[in-house]
């Protein structure tokens, strides 16, 4: 193990967090009712003030990076529930993401955790290998192998988590490319040129949520730009520690939308939208991109947070309909928005909308947690169809391409037949005249 | 603590419910308190009252300490190890064991959370009024321990009001229930009385008996302004000399209303001195007629700005400021030092004078609100425990604070208990004679000092 000194220094080379953060926490207890993993194991251990905690004796170099550290730490779902419950503001999300970005390398140093750093370095680090991903998966759903490996039960034989594991992938659908330009071109009129993120996941699982916001802004009268190969924004590798990986995607990620010379930059999925938010925090030491970095941040805009800020046509379509929300992690907690997506469907004609009970519960998909920790995700999945089905609602509107894996996965889990949707593909069904909606 | 204890503890409770390590440790070595922390030896989950017993035996043979535990939200330090000595983790006793709708009561597990049995009982259209702050996260254990208050204090009175009855274990083993349903009953010392607000000294609760009553039909909030604090205490009083208890009469000063302003952004005026949030509840009529006596004298107050909330979305939006209140001050400095000075209600002015006098003198910067119905305030201190120098005076501040509350005829705690922060003052406001009796008292329950000793007073 490393001396106090290198310790404490480690931690200072992580981007955001300071001292300050750890110190603002006052121990009250107020984050323990909202945090879920707290509430499945009732343990101090497990709950985002015993966490801090156990990050400042790390970083006062009382304590080292041991098992039960790390475990406490794998253990959070990083859904910052308790940011929102926290008197003082502690932003426990960065506090997190730095001591995940020790870990790692702390990890790396021993050789440990391969598995993870492959996925979350190899795979995201290039779209064109999400996309191979992306295409295997769809050959083997198409193929009918998927079929044959969930029915017959085949990876049973191997691991029960493996088996499920085979019914979260998601339906991967017909693969349409995107529009360089479209809308009007509006060389005069500022704050009309919009650019679109369309992300890594959501790319190639919800290549029809990008083009549903792409849609709706053109109808809404913007100049919409997408730069072509896009990559994951760096919030995977971020969310997880891997601070490396992650500059270096947001710096890419920063150049192509920097040349369109955009007037905001508009994102459909919660986490990412949460990471390039504080892009310029997380290049602030970088001189070369600090002004770039700030220049994106503040342009960043979630898509139901611009439609209602800037106003959306209300669509003459009528639908007798029931949608209720699941508040994704990084866009309630993480950013603050909450209002907005209700404000969108209840404006939808002929909507009844029902507030689900906790709505801002988290779903347990968590960025790759589902994965990690299979069966804790599976009850907080539970926990959320027990409250879905009370609403008997017709859909379940996300914006998030996590939750909405995660939701469509716990209707085949919890036979539940409530429909999963973005909610800029359910305004955008309306827009286009309720085509299967 | 030697291996073989801790050993035999965790042959007691099983291994799964035994805790050793040293990142455990950790993170049972605080409770809300600022400033105050100390590592146990173990942390053990007991299952049944049968454990508990076998615990505080094992304690007194073995001469460790034992210290109860629910959520850990205590101000006072009352959930802090001590020296050798097991945390006893209550909190997994969560089982809301009957509502007795016909004698108005209910049996709960002492982990309950204080807020999820609001929601059971009110679901039944009964009430259960103590409200803490912590109410989402604390534990009725820990509310009877420490006698907790709330905003409806002044109405509804506190938990002590509520508890009918409680099973516990005692420091040297015993196992026994004292109290029931019986609205009336005087068979001997009423021993449920003695411990609640024992702060886990005499016993480990496994069991409340707690009196319930039927939910108020109607309510109606009030925000109103002033120019000057003593407008708003004057029209505190003169609402209640018009025989009028509100179930809320809530107060906040001119630098907590900047800071809430400052954090919540939700207009309020800034060169306001004070406000005040009230609520009347009880029958449709009543709190009609109530709220119109209330707005008069109010506005005879020189209240600048009176608001009625119309609808509960209304009340909801003026009862913000009030709620934000302390989210906004935690904000300001590293380290909040939340306290609860509490005077009678007609030394209210006086008390809140004192506090900024002494915050100007000792050159601090302190946001006072609470409860004006009750005349429990919370002064609070806006520091960081890294400035020893400005620690210094804090300590200063408060020794002249609770000196003055004490002339006033007020206590140093309203609400939030003794435990370790403010054992020093109490020799100062019990007199000998009664502060011997107590300690006498703990020492016939618990003679070899076992069940969280140093909490109080020391012996």
């Amino acid at each position: 193990m490393k001396n106090k000194t290198n310790d404490a220094k480690l931690f200072t080379k992580i981007p955001v967090p300071d001292y300050e953060q750890i110190l603002s926490c006052m121990h009250c207890g107020m984050c323990l009712p909202t945090c879920p993993t707290y509430e499945m194991t009732g343990l101090e251990i497990n709950s985002p003030r015993g966490r801090i905690r156990l990050i400042k004796a790390v970083a006062d170099g009382d304590l080292p990076i041991t098992e039960n550290y790390i475990e406490s730490l794998d253990f959070c779902l990083d859904c910052q529930a308790c940011v929102s419950a926290c008197p003082a503001g502690v932003e426990y999300g960065k506090l997190v993401e730095a001591a995940h970005n020790q870990i790692s390398i702390h990890q790396k140093e021993n050789g440990k955790n391969v598995l993870k750093t492959f996925i979350l370095n190899t795979l995201f680090e290039k779209q064109s290998r999400l996309k191979l991903m992306g295409r295997l998966i769809k050959f083997y759903q198409k193929t009918g192998l998927e079929f044959i490996v969930q029915k017959s039960r085949i990876l049973k034989l191997f691991s029960k988590k493996l088996h499920e594991l085979t019914f979260l992938s998601p339906k991967v659908g017909v693969y349409k490319k995107y529009p360089v330009k479209s809308g009007l071109l509006s060389t005069v009129q500022s704050s009309k040129k919009v650019g679109v993120v369309t992300g890594c996941i959501q790319d190639v699982f919800f290549n029809d949520v990008n083009h549903d916001t792409i849609d709706v802004l053109v109808y809404n009268g913007y100049e919409v730009v997408v730069p072509q190969n896009q990559q994951c924004c760096g919030s995977v590798a971020g969310h997880n520690g891997e601070l490396a990986s992650a500059e270096n995607q947001a710096k890419k990620t920063i150049d192509q939308f920097y040349n369109e010379k955009v007037d905001f930059i508009i994102i459909n999925s919660a986490g990412c939208g949460s990471f390039m938010k504080a892009y310029d925090a997380l290049l602030a030491d970088d001189t070369a991109y600090t002004e770039k970095a700030k220049w994106f941040a503040k342009r960043v805009k979630d898509i139901s947070e611009f439609l209602v800020d800037k106003g959306f046509k209300i669509p003459d379509l009528k639908q007798e309909i029931t949608v209720t929300y699941h508040e994704p992690c990084h866009l309630v907690h993480g950013q603050k928005i909450s209002s907005q997506p209700r404000e969108i469907i209840k404006a939808l004609p002929g909507v009844t909308f029902v507030e689900l009970e906790e709505s801002d519960w988290c779903c347990g998909s968590a960025g790759i947690y589902n994965i990690t920790h299979y069966e804790d995700s599976m009850i907080l999945l539970e926990r959320k169809f027990n409250k879905l089905k009370q609403t008997k609602a017709d859909y379940v509107v996300s914006g998030n391409p996590g939750c909405m894996i995660q939701l469509t996965y716990g209707n085949h889990k919890f036979s539940s037949k409530i429909k999963v949707l973005h909610p800029v593909s359910l305004l955008n069904k309306f827009y286009k005249g309720g085509e299967n909606a | 603590m030697n291996t073989n204890t801790l050993n035999h503890l965790r042959e007691i409770v099983g291994k799964n419910n035994f805790l050793d390590s040293d990142e455990d440790k950790l993170v049972y070595s605080y409770d809300g308190t600022p400033m105050l922390s100390h590592k146990p030896e173990a942390i053990v989950l007991p299952e049944t009252p049968e454990q508990i017993s076998k615990i505080m035996k094992l304690a007194n043979a073995e001469n460790f300490s034992v210290v109860p535990r629910g959520s850990g939200t205590s101000l006072s330090g009352g959930a802090i190890a001590t020296e050798n000595s097991i945390i006893l983790l209550m909190n997994k006793w969560n089982k809301i064991i009957e509502i007795d709708e016909e004698n108005l009561v209910a049996w709960v597990q002492p982990g309950v959370k204080t807020h999820d049995f609001h929601n059971a009982v009110e679901e039944k259209g009964l009430f259960y009024p103590p409200d803490p702050g912590s109410q989402k996260i604390c534990t009725i254990g820990g509310n009877v321990a420490e006698n907790a208050g709330g905003l409806r204090g002044l109405k509804y009175g506190v938990t002590r009001d509520y508890v009918m009855g409680i099973e516990m274990v005692l420091p040297n083993g015993d196992i026994f229930i004292n109290g029931g349903k019986n609205v009336k009953d005087v068979a001997g010392y009423n021993l449920r009385d003695l411990v609640v607000g024992s702060e886990g000294t005499l016993g480990i609760f496994t069991k409340i008996l707690l009196k319930l009553i039927p939910k108020p039909k109607a309510s109606k909030t009030i925000l109103a302004y002033f120019d000057s604090m003593s407008d708003a205490a004057k029209s505190v009083s003169d609402i209640i000399a018009n025989h009028i208890i509100p179930c809320t009469m809530e107060f906040l000063d001119s630098t907590t209303i900047k800071c809430v302003e400052d954090f919540a952004k939700i207009g309020l005026p800034l060169d306001i001195g004070a406000l005040l949030l009230l609520e009347t509840d009880g029958h449709p009529q009543q709190v009609i007629d109530e709220a119109e006596i209330m707005t008069r004298i109010l506005k005879q107050n020189n209240a600048t700005e009176v608001k009625i909330a119309q609808n509960e979305a209304e009340a909801d939006k003026l009862k913000t400021a009030r709620r934000a209140a302390f989210s906004a001050l935690a904000r300001v400095k590293p380290t909040t030092i939340l306290e609860d000075a509490t005077v009678p209600r007609s030394n209210l002015v006086a008390l809140i004078e004192k506090v900024n006098e002494l915050a100007k003198k000792y050159n601090l910067l302190v946001g006072n609100f609470g409860h004006a119905g009750d005349g429990n305030m919370h002064p609070t201190v806006l520091t960081d425990e890294r400035d020893k120098e400005e620690i210094e005076r804090v300590e200063k501040f408060f020794d002249e604070l609770y000196d003055e509350t004490i002339k006033l005829g007020g206590t140093i705690t309203g609400e939030h208990g003794i435990g370790l922060a403010k054992k020093k003052y109490l020799s100062k406001l019990i007199e000998s004679p009664a502060l011997k009796m107590m300690q006498q008292i703990k020492r016939t329950i618990d003679p070899n000092n076992i069940l969280n000793p140093d909490k109080i007073f020391s012996l």
